[in-house]
């Protein structure tokens, strides 16, 4: 192992390279599609007029949305993982994506799925990411310590519950309202751009940005308590910010586009194997890489059953949960040590 | 510390109670400890050492009673401007993730580091240094989970030391190292008194602790009675030659022991199985 510590011309080099890895991934997302289209030509004023709107006022915002929500819940889980002291801590796992999602459930059947697009979802989905939130520190939270295996047990206990109560609210629905629920708890990007991106356009790099502030506190809180408070970490203090901020984060994405799994977990841990565990140089490059991965993922959702589409959360989770057991297996295998 | 003299001790805990959600593990404990001087702490396991430590840095707020640094009373201070002042070496602490030993010991600058600020040349001089100090520069690129107990525990005692500020409290520095580099430690915690620092040191080896320390306490533990739950007391405080004796450590440990001096005066404690 290298010593790599966080000089301001490693976090430039990080930074820079991070910006290039992320456009190789929108690169990848503008490229694929089930309509093939001569981007080179489109973007040198030329191409057909069904072409032009195919690539710029579908493909092109949807990507970015990618981009942006990929950042988001990736500088979310990294913010996550050292703010419960727990490497497989993630919105998703935790419930937190669950609860965000039966809020803005809620929201679509309440106020019809048309009518109030985003101003009623993105509030309801804060709540149910909050009150998912509470459920779990409730579970998981004796003495004040959160356990790994307390913590992933009360993300399940969670999601179960919230995935019932989700249940609860299809069943007396329309057949129409079902379908669209349906299609949106899966996670996906289908039909989304415009305003969407607007939002997560703000509210994204202003989220990373945020966490970003917090990054050295992250470094001695993953250290632990009694460190961090006598490094001079206010803890408490530290804590509820992150709380607010990933909350906050995760909710807008989920408003959005319903629960993506896993890619607050993977993402993370693949930026922290390049980076190393430094939160001044880890959030920024949890942010890039997350923006390259998930339209990279999204451009896959688009062309495997083309001319269908599948939910990208079905393709996150492909990835995904097979990275997770391996982490599980590792982190077991870390229990036994002074630190696990 | 010498041309600003201040009339204040370096760390002044008056009166302190403390404890953990309703129980309760210090009552009216009082010591002071001057710049310049190493105060060692004993007692028996769980008798609130680590505790007294924790309120002494801030970490813990006690119950009732006032910790002062420098005069200034710490539950008035911020967590930041408090770990300006005070270091504290953790009994038992590690990163969640492999973390290189030199990152580490630079998490030590923090306190000195404004917002967003990135790790500079002083910064790695001053905790390279710690490094030396401590006699584990070799292990700056290593990681630190990796490291044996001992290496780890120098490793720490680093952090704390490039943490700087005018007291020092390690937490048993000395529980996992061999005897060579448990002379080592108590050596440099002698050195870094000596430079003007406050240093208090929690540790079992009253042997070793007689022999650097220029005044030692000894915790007696708290107990219940008629369901009223007694934090711990000072059972005796003083120059070792003064307060190493049989009573003291019946009274602290419940054991009985003999106790002899050395060549140099210093208390030798002999135990029997
Ligand atoms: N975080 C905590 N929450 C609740 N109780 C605690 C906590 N830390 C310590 N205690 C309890 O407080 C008492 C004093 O603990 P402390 O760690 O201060 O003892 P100590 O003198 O340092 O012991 P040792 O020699 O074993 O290190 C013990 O009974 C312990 O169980
Ligand atoms: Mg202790």
């Amino acid at each position: 192992m290298n010593a790599r510590p966080v000089t301001r011309s490693r976090f430039v080099r990080v930074v820079a390279g991070g910006v290039l890895v992320a456009g190789a991934g929108i690169t990848v997302g503008l490229l694929i599609g089930a309509e093939p289209v001569d981007v080179p030509a489109l973007l040198t004023g030329g191409g057909s007029a069904v072409e032009r709107t195919i690539f710029f006022d579908l493909r092109l915002p949807r990507v970015l949305l990618a981009a942006l929500i990929g950042g988001a819940l990736a500088v979310s889980g990294a913010a996550f993982q050292a703010l419960l002291r727990n490497p497989l801590a993630e919105p998703y796992l935790l419930g937190i994506s669950g609860g965000g999602s039966f809020g803005a459930v809620l929201a679509i059947v309440a106020l019809g799925s048309a009518a109030a697009p985003l101003a009623g979802r993105v509030p309801a989905a804060l709540v149910g990411c909050l009150a998912a939130l509470a459920v779990v520190y409730l579970v998981a939270a004796r003495r004040g310590t959160l356990h790994p295996a307390t913590l992933l047990l009360a993300g399940v206990v969670t999601n179960a519950f919230f995935l019932a109560a989700l249940a609860c609210v299809q069943y007396v629905a329309t057949p129409e309202e079902s379908q669209a629920i349906l299609r949106w708890v899966m996670g996906g990007l289908s039909g989304q751009g415009g305003p969407e991106t607007l939002l997560l356009a703000i509210v994204a790099p202003v989220g990373a940005l945020y966490l970003f502030a917090e990054a050295r506190r992250l470094d001695l809180l993953a250290f632990g308590e009694e460190t961090a408070r006598s490094l001079g970490v206010d803890v408490s203090a530290c804590r509820k910010r992150v709380f607010v901020g990933t909350s906050i984060l995760t909710a807008v994405c989920v408003a959005v586009s319903g629960p993506i799994g896993f890619v607050g977990l993977i993402v993370p841990h693949a930026a922290r194997m390049v980076v190393g565990s430094g939160h001044r140089v880890l959030i920024p490059a949890a942010f890039f890489a997350g923006a390259a991965f998930l339209p990279a993922a999204d451009g896959l959702a688009r062309v495997v059953v083309a001319p269908g589409e599948l939910p990208v959360g079905i393709i996150t989770a492909v990835v995904g949960a097979p990275s997770f057991v391996a982490l599980l297996m590792r982190a077991r295998v870390g229990e036994g040590g002074a630190h696990g | 510390m010498g041309d600003t003299a201040s009339p204040a001790p370096a760390l002044e805990v008056e009166r302190v109670a403390a404890g953990y959600r309703g129980t309760r593990v210090l009552s009216e404990i009082s010591l002071v400890c001057a710049a310049g001087e190493l105060l060692g702490v004993l007692g028996a396991n769980g008798c609130g050492k680590s505790t007294l430590l924790r309120v002494s840095a801030g970490v813990v707020a006690p119950t009732s009673g006032v910790v002062r640094v420098g005069g200034a009373d710490v539950s008035a201070l911020r967590a930041r401007e408090v770990a300006r002042r005070v270091a504290l070496l953790p009994q038992d602490s590690g990163p969640l993730y492999p973390m290189a030993v030199l990152e580490a010991v630079l998490l030590g600058r923090h306190p000195w580091q404004p917002a967003f600020a990135f790790e500079g040349d002083e910064d790695l001089r001053l905790a390279r240094e710690a490094l030396r100090e401590v006699d584990a520069e070799h292990l700056a690129e290593r990681d630190l989970a990796t490291l044996s107990g001992g290496e780890r525990q120098r490793v720490l005692l680093a952090r704390a030391l490039c943490q700087g500020g005018r007291v020092l409290l390690c937490d048993e520095p000395t529980s996992h190292l061999d005897i060579r580099h448990q002379a080592a430690v108590f050596r440099l915690l002698r050195t870094v008194a000596d430079a003007g620092r406050a240093v208090v040191v929690v540790t079992h080896d009253v042997n070793l602790a007689a022999q650097a320390c220029d005044r030692l306490v000894f915790l007696r533990a708290g107990a219940t009675a008629d369901g009223v739950a007694h934090g711990a007391t000072l059972e005796a405080a003083g120059r070792p030659r003064d307060v190493v004796t049989p009573d003291v450590l019946r009274a602290a440990y419940g054991i009985d022991v003999a106790v002899d001096h050395d060549h140099d005066g210093h208390p030798v404690v002999r135990r029997r199985l």
